[in-house]
């Protein structure tokens, strides 16, 4: 099996729609659901932890965002006990070695993708998540 | 012609004698007048075996017998003394002197005379008596009593004592010369010093040191009574004290004054009211003054300066009222009204009934030290500070350059990797929405850099009351703001800087206003170790503390998901508030409302 649906989430709107585009181009997955504000992307993942078909399959995610960032919503992610396994990306501009470290810290963190966004990132994400969907 | 018992007679009244005799065969006893009058009786008394018996107590008159018994046997004179209680129950002391006839055959009679030696007898008691206080004395002292003989320097008598400190037995040093008790190298100066005060016959007291029989000296005190002479023979009496204890005591009394006076440390001693009795060299030094201006005044009398250091006075006098030890560093002045930092340890000194006698003030001047300390607590805040700009920074540049940069490198990927041109020409847009907020954020930045450069910038005297009032007045249809600024309270600070923190706080006191309540802001003041703080109170929206300090403060951070929020403004009130070397915090709780409190130096 493929990643269907992968939710993107940053608050950059430029940076959705080139991302977007990226991973439209390179076939990374079947559906792109983005969101700019992380809040309201945790709502929508929590009204559907329990319904396989509604959660995605990857989450791309940005650090450096408003009202919470990238770290505030992984920790209230970890606590949702969620019905499929999701395989979380983070995706940064940000280069600060304390960002890195600290993605080390999150289990449900795939990977850390600095970015710009290339395709060569995206098929390498995907390799990862094919071989994970593999093994399941 | 008299007779010879007339001449007997008259020979005993001249030498008052009393006469008797006893009759053994007929057993009468027979006085003269001198005896009845020896002992009190009336003329008429007739003595008897029996009667006579009263005059003497058992003792005495068991030594009476005996001397008559040992009359009889050796028919010879005997004397004896004894002792009688008279008619009229007086102590007399007798001497007697009984004989037989040596040429009787049988001994009927026995003849004797009494002698009353009362006086004499009481002259040797007394003089006994005195013999033997003195001997004791002469035992028991604690003091080596030595006897020596001034013409030829022999020892003639010692007592225990001399046994004692000299190691020598008595056989060791009676007869031998005094030279025997003193070291070698003292001898000849000793002997010639004796030899003076003999001739003088002055008393002297000496410290010389005595050399025990083991060879070692110890420390004595010599001291001479006067000459006596007995039999022609000068004699001198010599005391010897043995003063290790003492020599010990004063040379380290010696050596602890010597530290004193030497250190370069400041020594003052005060008497229990605080009023100075001794000071050291170091001391009038630093404080440039004499010892007579010390003493007897309150050590802090030349120095202190009383305005700035009332708190360390305050300090002072209440460890000296408490009677308790403190140490202080603070600021100091000497008379030539130089500053100079003063470490300082009170310690007050009990005596032995638990009052406090004294207080000792040890002290060093550590304004070198000092003076480092405060240039290295400088640099290291200038240091610090430094670090945690280039650490912002280099954040900034990590988080929010990088994110325009890379939506452009991400533009570009996009048009590189697309053939058709007018796709192509599409994707410009986005570029050049890339490429403006890229440079709006180093326009931000280069705010920011301004700010940060300018921490030298001048700062003027505002008057808060005013100035708050004016940067609130737009804000009066809005916000309920009310303040209870002091009067006259005037603040140094850079004034466009200080304009912005408070129109941003204002601002954002709106903008995140409750929208279940009407906004209120309340502005007071208080000062505290040093800063003026501004407090602004609002109701608004609040901020989780615990979840959003590490970036409440931040570049392009924010918290309420506002469309106008642009995360920027708490980052420059911060900058600003730094360049003016205070700084910002901010307690809340979210649907209650925050405080933003601003510090400002007082100086």
């Amino acid at each position: 099996m493929k990643n269907k649906v992968t939710y993107i989430i940053d608050d950059d709107k430029l940076s959705i729609k080139l991302m977007s585009m990226l991973i439209a181009k390179n076939n990374f997955c079947e559906e792109i659901i983005s969101f700019h504000n992380p809040q309201t992307a945790l709502d929508e993942l929590k009204s559907h932890a329990n319904n396989p078909l509604k959660l995605p399959d990857v989450i791309l995610l940005d650090l450096n965002m408003p009202v919470i960032d990238g770290w505030q919503f992984l920790d209230e992610f970890s606590l949702v006990p969620f019905a499929k396994e999701i395989l979380i990306f983070i995706v940064s501009s940000s280069i600060d070695p304390c960002d890195l470290e600290m993605a080390k810290n999150y289990p449900i963190v795939k990977n850390y993708i600095i970015k710009p966004l290339t395709s060569e990132k995206l098929k390498q994400a995907s390799f990862l998540i094919e071989n994970k969907i593999l093994r399941q | 012609m008299m007779n010879k018992q007339e001449i007997y007679i008259k020979t005993a009244e001249t030498l008052n004698i009393g006469i008797w005799s006893a009759n053994l065969k007929t057993n009468t006893i027979s006085w003269d007048i001198k005896t009845r009058e020896i002992f009190e009786v009336t003329p008429d008394f007739i003595p008897d075996f029996k009667n006579t018996l009263a005059f003497l107590n058992r003792k005495n008159l068991i030594n009476f017998k005996a001397l008559i018994q040992k009359a009889i046997e050796n028919k010879i004179p005997i004397k004896g003394d004894f002792q009688i209680i008279t008619a009229q129950k007086n102590i007399k002391f007798l001497e007697c002197i009984c004989y037989i006839e040596p040429t009787a055959k049988e001994i009927n009679q026995i003849h004797g005379t009494f002698r009353d030696i009362t006086l004499e007898h009481e002259r040797i008691s007394a003089l006994e008596s005195a013999a033997e206080k003195y001997a004791s004395v002469f035992s028991s002292a604690n003091d080596a009593i030595v006897i020596i003989n001034t013409s030829t320097g022999y020892i003639t008598d010692c007592n225990n004592r001399t046994y004692e400190l000299s190691g020598y037995n008595d056989t060791e040093i009676i007869g031998f010369h005094n030279s025997l008790f003193f070291p070698e190298d003292k001898r000849k100066e000793i002997q010639l010093y004796l030899q003076n005060k003999i001739n003088l016959n002055t008393y002297f007291v000496k410290e010389t040191y005595l050399k025990n029989k083991n060879g070692t000296n110890i420390p004595v005190q010599v001291a001479s009574g006067k000459k006596f002479i007995i039999d022609n023979q000068s004699y001198l009496v010599c005391f010897l004290r043995n003063i290790s204890k003492r020599k010990e005591v004063e040379e380290n009394l010696a050596l602890l004054s010597l530290v004193a006076s030497e250190t370069t440390d400041i020594i003052i001693i005060t008497n229990a009211e605080g009023k100075a009795i001794w000071a050291n060299q170091a001391y009038m030094k630093l404080t440039c003054s004499t010892f007579e201006e010390i003493i007897g005044q309150q050590p802090n009398y030349l120095s202190i300066d009383p305005v700035s250091n009332l708190e360390t006075l305050d300090k002072i006098n209440q460890a000296i009222n408490e009677k308790q030890e403190i140490k202080l560093v603070f600021h100091n002045y000497n008379k030539r009204k130089e500053k100079y930092w003063l470490e300082l340890n009170i310690t007050p000194v009990f005596d032995t009934d638990g009052n406090c006698s004294k207080f000792i003030g040890i002290g060093r001047d550590v304004t070198a030290a000092k003076e480092k300390e405060i240039e290295l607590k400088n640099i290291l805040e200038v240091t610090s500070q430094q670090n945690s700009k280039l650490l912002n920074f280099a954040h900034i540049v990590s988080h929010n350059i990088r994110s325009h940069t890379s939506n452009l490198q991400m533009v570009l990927d996009v048009i590189e990797n697309t053939d058709d041109l007018n796709e192509k020409l599409s994707f410009i847009d986005m570029f050049k929405e890339g490429t403006e907020k890229l440079s709006e954020t180093i326009e931000n930045l280069n705010e920011v850099i301004t700010i940060q450069k300018n921490i030298n910038i001048k700062k003027t005297t505002i008057h808060l009351k005013t100035e708050i009032e004016k940067i609130a007045f737009p804000f009066k249809n809005e916000i309920a703001i009310t303040h209870s600024i002091p009067d006259n309270l005037t603040l140094n600070v850079i004034p466009a800087y200080f304009e912005n923190i408070i129109h941003n706080l204002l601002s954002n006191a709106l903008k995140y206003k409750s929208p279940e309540r009407n906004a209120q802001l309340e502005i007071s003041h208080e000062t505290h170790k040093g800063f003026h703080i501004i407090n602004l109170k609002d109701n608004g929206l609040g901020i989780n503390i615990a979840k959003n300090k590490h970036k409440l403060f931040g570049m392009y951070k924010t918290f309420h998901g506002n469309e106008d929020a642009k995360g920027i403004d708490l980052f420059i009130v911060k900058n600003q508030i730094e360049a003016m070397k205070g700084k910002i915090e901010v307690e809340s709780q979210e649907g209650l409302g925050s405080t933003f409190k601003l510090y400002f130096h007082e100086k």
